[in-house]
């Protein structure tokens, strides 16, 4: 495998797949650009995991409640009805496979946007940090904590 | 002050941009000092093709394998890629159109991944690269390794060694040991800085949500929130949605920015580290890993959460 070991700046790269190779400036500004959008959209589905996993939080909430409340297993031992939990598990439980699924795109994705940096093409890792930057200007401006 | 330190950090990409415009003619093949600090290495070996013009000085050795394949004009000027047997070379869309075609540094979109080669045509008279290879004429070039006796362009087993290691740039070429451990140490303090980049980030949010959720608290009494300091998990949102600012506000504000700004200063540093991990060399590898190290034991106690969403491979 022969790779460059050194930032370069040319108009020619071959990006990720053998059919994306671009050959002049107008293709590598379009090349730029469609990295600067996917390094966002991607900054975008970090913030979607977690969302997703608030709200599996919240069925774990509601799962752990249920089972683990002394209080009001005593008090009203006939309307925790065991269908009303395995609903709830069943619920955290598709939460949990889209967070996953989720999980995979983000993995696939990062490797994807750490290939483009390793062309070492100065123009290509250039767009994949502004892409990164724009993406977390847009996508974690409501500044919350970060969520587990 | 993060935008000079981006502007730092800037300066030697430009550098290097505007240090190879230069183009030599040298068409003919002439001892020159080759490959400072050029470790890509090559061996073509084209076996039953027509190619007028082509001379390859040096040893003759398995490599890559173009059989059957008719390159009319093929010019490599003394060009002589000692390397490995590599059986699953692939040069697609390798297409150098142009005549004076002085490249950056070296083979820009050249990736060679598999064994046939379609598509490789080399129009164009003058074929030099740069600053690099004005007709290089190296014989038994060896690589930065010496243990095995040969050179590729990317190792991909770990090495000890200080000869020819690039590191990142072209001009970051380290080829004597106080140069080895000089790089190693600011390896280390760069991996130790992006520690404690990112928990000055985690505590700037951690502060200004703290001040935020203080200003919006004479409505209504919360008994969670701090004398202003940064404190431990904060780990749900409790302010209600109508008290919040517009989308537009929250985008367009100081903090907001700067955070951004840091983000994208943490993403060009973690892949720069990235990168230089990718060198191969065990010394630089390990200073990445202690300097990361002992920036989180510096740093860290200082954290105020645990787990980093912004983490990029997580």
């Amino acid at each position: 495998m022969d790779m460059p070991m050194s930032f370069y700046w040319s108009d020619q790269a071959v990006i990720l797949f053998d059919g994306w190779s671009v050959q002049d400036a107008t293709g590598m500004a379009f090349s730029v650009l469609a990295i600067i959008c996917f390094g966002a959209l991607f900054e975008g589905l970090k913030r979607l995991v977690g969302w997703v996993g608030k709200g599996k939080g919240l069925w774990v909430d509601r799962e752990t409640r249920d089972t683990s409340d002394p209080e009001a297993e005593e008090s009203t031992p006939l309307l925790r009805s065991p269908p009303d939990v395995a609903l709830t598990r069943k619920r955290k439980l598709r939460y949990h496979l889209a967070q996953s699924l989720l999980h995979v795109l983000q993995v696939v994705g990062a490797y994807c946007l750490m290939l483009v940096v390793m062309t070492y093409n100065g123009w290509l890792a250039i767009a994949v940090f502004l892409g990164a930057g724009i993406g977390y200007l847009v996508f974690f401006a409501d500044m919350e904590l970060k969520q587990t | 002050m993060a935008q000079h330190f981006l502007l730092v950090l800037l300066l030697p990409l430009i550098v290097s941009n505007t240090a190879h415009g230069t183009t030599t003619e040298a068409p003919t093949p002439s001892p020159a000092p080759m490959h400072t600090g050029h470790t890509m290495q090559h061996t073509m070996d084209h076996t039953g093709t027509h190619q007028p013009g082509m001379h390859h000085t040096g040893t003759h050795q398995p490599g890559m394998h173009h059989t059957g394949t008719h390159q009319p004009g093929m010019h490599h000027t003394g060009m002589d890629h000692t390397g490995t047997h590599q059986p699953g070379m692939h040069h697609t869309g390798m297409d150098h159109t142009g005549t004076h075609h002085g490249m950056g540094t070296h083979h820009p979109g050249m990736h060679h991944t598999g064994t046939h080669h379609p598509g490789m045509h080399h129009t164009g008279t003058h074929h030099h690269m740069g600053t690099h290879h004005p007709g290089m004429d190296h014989t038994g070039a060896h690589g930065d390794h010496s243990s095995t006796g040969h050179g590729s362009g990317h190792n991909t087993y770990f090495y000890f060694g200080h000869h020819e290691v690039v590191v990142l740039f072209l001009e970051w070429t380290i080829n004597t040991v106080p140069a080895l451990i000089g790089s190693c140490i600011g390896v280390f303090a760069i991996a130790m800085l992006y520690e404690g980049l990112k928990v000055w980030r985690e505590m700037l949010i951690v502060r200004a949500a703290d001040s935020s959720k203080a200003a919006r608290s004479n409505s209504y009494s919360l008994n969670n929130i701090t004398n202003g300091k940064s404190t431990s998990k904060l780990d749900v949102d409790i302010v209600p949605r109508a008290a919040e600012p517009s989308t537009r506000h929250q985008i367009c504000n100081c903090m907001h920015a700067l955070q951004s700004l840091l983000h994208i200063v943490q993403v060009l540093i973690s892949y720069g580290l990235m990168l230089v991990f990718m060198t191969f060399n065990v010394w630089l590898c390990l200073s990445v890993a202690l300097g990361a190290g002992a920036g989180y034991f510096a740093f860290g106690w200082r954290r105020p959460i645990t787990v980093d969403r912004n983490e990029h491979c997580h």
